[in-house]
């Protein structure tokens, strides 16, 4: 049971993989964060109908995929856990803009599917860069460097405890449905009028878990601050990877690198 | 006066649902004793402890650790006296890894980071954990987590430990290795328990705890001896004194029990 509960957090394996050694693990958390979040700004940043200016910027995912040695698998299997947050907010554009923007030939592409597929390649760029962010740097070594980047101490106290809890809140989901499968005679789907009294049980076992930590928290002189202990060491060659791929990212946002090597080869062709 | 000292003066709490959880409950702990609050479920154990630590407040009376009473002013000073170890090991494991939990409470004291390595070193080597100290509490088996959520304690260097339920859900090992630690401390020691054969164990002095009210308080022996007591108040004599279930004339007796079995008392190390 504990095995498929750690399947389905995957928490697990981002500890697992976090405890590796590649190049990209050996990089300061610092300068990898940096880049995960300038790149999430750059594609934030293009506009709705933007699709062939957003590829050359999965370069940085593909690469940093190679250095990490974190399974393509892996990654892709994170992927499709995130994926219909974003695909159902997304399936609404082709619905209500159904304006052509483009033509070819004889099929022509409403604005709502183009911004949809531009939705969906910043969602793949930003959330596999973050995923190998985690899985080279680890969880509790990534909020130590949101304290050092001077993000908000309560927010990364949030963090921290969400992940070191997460294990638990799994236990106590599981133990709940264990009791009600037990007497639901093998039914596996949880019957309507029973889930909010189930939720209700949990979120008051949540708030009891919380009020009982806090506690103990207070008792060893709690004042608001977890200090987490991580030795940072920037080199040359983290100053190296965040230029390079700040210039990168800077360079794909400014020149359509698309356009330009699509020119390039009908050029070569005729 | 010391500040191994515990004083309950006529001590009343009320939840806000009116029910009364403690009634004029009165003690005093000395310097170095090892005392154990036994009674049923739902005694008023854990309220009495949560007082000791000011967690909870008194309705009316009175608690005082050393020359403090416990109030919010001096709740600072009443924490570094005593350390409290909780019933469920993961409710007080809540840093990413035991290094960083042991260290919790030394860096709130604003110990400076030499001497919070020392005391975490030291209490991790006093439990038996110093190979656990770079893995993540969840990670740990059961009878691990005890014992580092001890070592988060006394790295705050307590006079005086406090303990709810220290053995629950511990396998046979864990809970002799935890025996044994508590035996060799010299704190003064309360522990609120259900595990009589702890107490007999590691304590000096028993109180008795029933519907909120002291209704035993005496040496360990003398408690545990008087069996009607123990019955009335819904407990048991532990089992090392309830005599052996196959000689005993008082056990039941076995049915399939051959002449020919034998069996032998092993003495305790």
């Amino acid at each position: 049971m504990n095995e498929k509960r750690d399947r389905m957090y995957a928490v697990d394996e981002f500890d697992r993989l976090a405890a590796g050694n590649s190049p990209l693990h050996r990089y300061d958390p610092r300068a990898k964060l940096l880049v995960v979040l300038f790149a999430a700004g750059i594609a934030a940043s293009y506009s709705r109908y933007a699709v062939a200016e957003i590829v050359p910027l999965l370069l940085l995912p593909i690469v940093w995929l190679s250095l990490s040695k974190v399974p393509l698998r892996f990654v892709l299997g994170k992927l499709l856990l995130a994926l219909p947050f974003v695909f159902f907010m997304a399936i609404f554009n082709p619905i209500f803009d159904r304006a052509p923007v483009m033509d070819f030939g004889v099929l022509s592409v409403s604005g709502g599917w183009l911004s949809f597929t531009s939705i969906m390649l910043r969602f793949l760029l930003s959330i596999s860069l973050i995923i190998l962010l985690v899985a080279c740097t680890g969880f509790n070594t990534l909020c130590a460097t949101l304290l050092r980047l001077h993000i908000p101490k309560i927010f990364v106290v949030q963090l921290l405890l969400l992940y070191r809890y997460i294990f638990l809140l799994a236990d106590e989901v599981q133990r709940v449905r264990q009791a009600y499968s037990l007497r639901a005679l093998g039914d596996r789907s949880i019957a309507l009028p029973v889930v909010g009294s189930l939720l209700g049980q949990l979120l008051l076992r949540v708030m009891d878990r919380g009020q009982r930590i806090h506690q103990a928290m207070l008792c060893r002189g709690f004042v608001g601050i977890l200090s987490v202990r991580r030795d940072f060491h920037w080199c040359k060659r983290d100053t190296w990877f965040l230029l390079g791929w700040t210039l990168w990212l800077v360079l794909a946002r400014t020149v359509n690198i698309t356009d330009q090597l699509g020119h390039f080869l009908l050029k070569g062709l005729t | 006066m010391s500040h191994h000292i515990v004083a309950v003066q006529s001590l009343d709490y009320c939840y806000p649902d009116g029910r009364h959880a403690l009634q004029c409950v009165n003690f005093t702990l000395h310097h170095g004793e090892a005392a154990a609050i036994i009674g049923a479920n739902g005694a008023g154990k854990s309220t009495l402890l949560r007082h000791l630590i000011g967690t909870l407040a008194p309705t009316s009376g009175s608690v005082r650790i050393g020359d403090d009473p416990v109030l919010p002013s001096t709740l600072k000073q009443v924490r570094r006296t005593v350390g409290m170890v909780f019933q469920d090991a993961d409710d007080q494991l809540f840093m990413p890894t035991v290094y960083e939990d042991v260290a919790f409470g030394p860096i709130n004291q604003g110990l400076p980071p030499a001497e919070v390595e020392k005391r975490v070193k030291n209490a991790l080597f006093t439990v038996g954990c110093e190979h656990l100290r770079d893995r993540p509490p969840y990670r740990l088996s059961g009878g691990e987590k005890r014992a580092v959520a001890i070592a988060t304690v006394l790295a705050m260097s307590p006079n005086i430990l406090v303990m709810d339920e220290p053995t629950a859900n511990l396998d046979a090992r864990a809970r002799r290795h935890c025996i044994r630690l508590l035996q060799g401390f010299t704190h003064t020691r309360i522990i609120a328990t259900h595990d009589l054969d702890l107490v007999l164990d590691v304590c000096t002095r028993v109180i008795v705890l029933h519907e909120g009210q002291i209704v035993a308080d005496g040496s360990t022996m003398e408690i545990f001896r008087d069996k009607k007591l123990l019955d009335r108040y819904h407990l048991e004599q532990p089992l090392r004194m309830q005599g052996c279930p196959v000689c005993s004339p008082s056990s039941e007796p076995c049915q399939q029990q051959s002449a020919s079995d034998k069996h032998s008392h092993a003495r305790r190390p």
